[in-house]
């Protein structure tokens, strides 16, 4: 009998808490051991061996892990709001490092390290000595690492695979992956592929990413054009996308649906809430839940505050930034931090646990997202599912989430943010009439639905 | 007493590479095949060719000559005419002289750049019944006109024009012009060229080691892969990626391009001026030059032949080579300028923009590997790819000259 093999090497990975991706392959996992669905199996990819069958109560300790919702606090609260100095930078970096470890390890680790800084602090030095040694071996490794997975065929190892079997991922496989060996593999065995796009951003636009991950992308999608039989997308908008690459650059396009994500968070019995997100919860404010980084453009929410500021607006909701720093916004913090106009205008919250989210979403005024481009848009979805309106981007996958339930602006247009932000701000029963349409009409997607849209697409 | 052919061209070709080279090696031996003695002087580029692949009265164009400036300029890309100014000059012509034989029939030129160094034979007591044939490879001109355009330099013009003069001088002087297309030959004698053949490129059959086979066999991909051979010949490689839409995607993740040829390192280049370079590497495999054992391995082992050509004039070399293979050949239409009668042979596809190139390409690479014999309908068709048959002409025509001449002593 045919068999579907998911690919869990991602979450089998992930020691953080959950991300967009994460969570749609530990979503649809626990769907299929809920359900009991004895025609799955699940399988992980290393560089060495390939891919071996995975048990499913290994499965099920990763998704314990993953809905423990373990969040590691790696620096005092009050410097999430701070520019970081290289030495806290360091720091920063070798806590998360420690984070990845398991929980019990970790403070025997920390205690370790300060028992030995000074003899570490030597250790490390003599380290960047010598560090280009040391990249050249470890980049030697990688070669001969890529060498041998090039190499290995379907007869060197033992691949679980069978002809007629169904290989489905909707992991991280541009980082955990290797497409170029599961496509020799597909053509020697003939099993069928369904895989996943999320977004081509990185392609679509380069200079909002690192150099490297726009390389890796190009290449990603167009292995996973050559080997899928059939690709997932999570919006209309990443559909569009990819077929549009995939054109250009001369690969085949292979049928293509769509699949919606969910867009419930986790509940838990137990919230404990930080001393951070309690004094938020206490005063007016606007939400907006997304990575710190360019794209996401925080800056014509700055820019908006500002004008209103120097408009003379006073007692403006606090705004209120959830998410992880991420690249390229160093000076973009630095103003956030610096700018006396904006003082006690915005607030900045990181490592935010689902439970704590949840909070946060119901107790909004309203939400915002001027994101410049994105493959779906999960904030959106879950500003609705939570009855709030949201105030959002005219650009890319947004308004296939929520139609005409949300506002869009241009999200370059700082004059109609800030015109927009000040009119809800003052006539509050506006607000309060599309909370309730949103309520009446909206229906979330939920895992379940989007675990059967998958099944749905497999054509088992 | 056999008549005696002398050759002249701007390069030797006892060991050809490129593809002028290549015909004009087959046109001596025709010469030879049509019962005449052959004589040669190439006006070579000093250091550009080893020892053995020299001729015995070949002359070095050496580097430091004075005749390499052009309007004060030591000018790039156009040593092809200096080297005829150089040959046809007081120093260069008293080198060339010393090593004609004492009796000429008949001087070839290949193509039109050595023709005031002919001119000035003639005008010796000697060989004042010398009749001058021209062997022309393209109309020169436009194409060097395009070169020299590609790279800004400022006598574009100026030498594009000086070129147009000598070729239409050297095909109204010649006796005989031998062209390589129908459209070639059209233009020559509306230029009054007094006898325009076609003499079209040909292949020379190859053949391999099975012990070459199979070490390239461990070296190029297993899965079915494409194969473009060229020189570094500007029009083999300008536009390349652009004819490819600047993209190897169509490429499955085990399949490559490979190249063979000079050219190998300047498409390299030119994928890498693309936006998806680090893709388009992952599927180029650059295996530069070959000795002709490797290469005719390599081509016996290729899926297909991919032939992007958008430059260029005359016919392209390597187009009747792809067609005799029996493998695939995928082309933009000029490659097949000459060819156009193959054109419809069930191996080949014409493609007239980068999708179908994609699209071809895809569908070649998917399709079974063709073998010589599986499809004995297209053998004649093939077999008069060969140099012997499209050359016959040009002794046959050669004789009646000369039976002409001495008719009229």
């Amino acid at each position: 009998m045919s068999r579907v093999w998911l690919d869990v090497t991602s979450i089998l990975i992930w020691m953080r808490p959950a991300v967009g991706v994460i969570r749609t392959e530990a979503e649809f996992a626990n769907y299929v051991i809920s359900s009991n669905d004895e025609r799955f199996s699940f399988c992980q990819f290393d560089g060495v061996s390939g891919f071996n069958e995975v048990t499913r109560e290994t499965v099920c300790a990763a998704l314990d892990r993953i809905s423990s919702n373990v969040s590691i606090n790696t620096l005092p609260p009050a410097l999430t709001n701070l520019p970081l100095t290289t030495k806290d930078k360091t720091k920063k970096k070798i806590l998360d490092l420690i984070s990845l470890l398991p929980i019990s390890f970790q403070p025997s680790v920390i205690g370790f390290i300060l028992r030995h800084v000074q003899l570490l602090k030597v250790i490390l030095a003599k380290l960047l000595k010598i560090r280009f040694f040391a990249l050249w071996l470890i980049q030697k490794y990688f070669a001969k690492l890529a060498k041998l997975q090039f190499e290995t065929t379907a007869d060197a190892v033992d691949i679980p695979f069978r002809k007629g079997d169904v290989y489905l991922s909707m992991g991280a496989d541009w980082n955990h992956g290797d497409l170029s060996y599961l496509y020799s593999l597909k053509r020697q065995i003939g099993f069928k592929a369904v895989l996943f796009c999320y977004d081509i951003i990185p392609i679509k636009l380069p200079h909002l990413t690192l150099d490297w991950v726009a390389e890796r992308f190009v290449r990603y999608f167009c292995n996973l054009a050559w080997i899928a039989d059939e690709i997932l997308c999570i919006s209309e908008c990443s559909r569009r996308d990819l077929d549009g690459f995939l054109n250009e650059i001369g690969a085949p396009v292979p049928p293509m649906s769509v699949v919606k994500l969910g867009c419930q968070l986790p509940t838990m019995a137990e919230i404990t809430v930080s001393a951070e997100v309690q004094q938020v919860l206490q005063q007016r404010y606007v939400l907006f839940v997304s990575t710190i980084e360019r794209r996401k453009n925080h800056e014509v929410l700055y820019r908006a505050y500002i004008r209103l500021v120097e408009q003379g607006h006073s007692n403006l909701p606090l705004l209120v930034f959830v998410g992880m720093p991420g690249w390229g916004v160093n000076d973009f913090l630095a103003d956030l931090n610096y700018d006396p106009r904006i003082t006690g205008c915005i607030k900045v919250l990181n490592h935010i646990a689902d439970p704590e989210l949840r909070l946060l979403y119901n107790h909004a005024y309203f939400t915002v997202f001027p994101s410049l481009y994105e493959g779906w848009g999960l904030p959106v979805a879950e500003s609705l599912a939570a009855g709030k309106f949201c105030l959002a981007s005219d650009s890319a996958s947004i308004p296939e989430i929520g139609g005409e339930l949300v506002e869009y602006i241009d999200p370059w247009d700082i004059n109609k943010w800030a015109s927009r932000l000040l009119w809800y701000f003052n006539n509050p029963d506006e607000v309060l009439k599309r909370e309730i349409l949103i309520k009446s009409s909206y229906r979330p997607t939920t895992w379940t639905d989007t675990s059967l849209e998958i099944l749905n697409a497999l054509k088992l | 007493m056999k008549p005696v052919v002398l050759i002249l061209s701007t390069y030797p070709f006892a060991e050809p590479r490129h593809g002028g080279q290549v015909r004009l090696a087959n046109i001596a031996q025709s010469y030879q095949k049509g019962g005449m003695q052959v004589e040669s002087i190439a006006i070579y580029q000093a250091g550009g060719y080893r020892l053995s692949a020299l001729g015995k009265c070949d002359i070095p164009f050496p580097t430091t000559s004075a005749y390499r400036n052009y309007c004060g300029t030591n000018a790039a890309l156009i040593s092809d005419l200096q080297s005829g100014r150089y040959g046809a000059s007081d120093d260069g012509f008293k080198i060339v002289k010393k090593r004609l034989p004492n009796k000429i029939d008949v001087i070839h030129v290949e193509q039109p750049w050595l023709w005031p160094v002919a001119q000035r034979i003639i005008e010796l007591p000697t060989y004042a019944q010398t009749r001058l044939v021209l062997g022309s490879q393209n109309i020169e001109a436009p194409l060097k006109r395009q070169i020299l355009h590609s790279q800004d330099y400022s006598y574009a013009d100026v030498v594009s024009d000086e070129i147009d003069a000598l070729e239409k001088e050297a095909c109204v002087q010649a006796d005989l012009v031998f062209a390589v297309t129908q459209s070639d030959c059209e233009v020559l004698q509306n230029w009054g060229g007094k006898k325009v053949i076609l003499a079209e490129n040909g292949i020379s059959p190859w053949y391999a080691d099975q012990s070459k086979i199979d070490e390239w066999s461990k070296k190029l991909p297993s899965t079915p892969w494409l194969l473009y051979v060229a020189s570094a010949h500007p029009p083999n490689y300008q536009s390349f990626a652009e004819c490819l839409g600047n993209s190897l995607g169509c490429f499955p993740p085990d399949s490559r391009l490979v190249i063979a040829g000079s050219v190998s390192d300047y498409i390299q280049r030119e994928f890498s001026g693309t936006r998806w370079h680090t893709l388009n590497s992952s599927r180029l495999q650059l295996l530069n030059v070959l000795s002709d054992q490797d290469l005719a391995a390599v081509k016996i082992l290729a899926h297909g032949f991919l032939l992007p050509i958008t430059h260029g004039g005359g016919s392209n070399i390597k187009t009747p080579e792809a067609l005799y293979s029996g493998a695939y050949v995928i082309g933009s239409e000029l490659a097949f300028r000459g060819f156009e009668v193959y054109a419809d042979m069930a191996q080949v596809r014409v493609t007239r923009n980068p999708t179908q190139f994609h699209e071809s390409i895809r569908e070649v690479l998917a399709a079974s590997r063709r073998t010589v014999s599986a499809d004995e309908s297209d053998g004649p068709q093939r077999a008069s790819l060969t140099w012997d048959v499209r050359l016959a002409v040009i002794p046959a025509a050669v004789s009646e000259i000369i039976r002409t001449t001495e008719a009229n002593k």
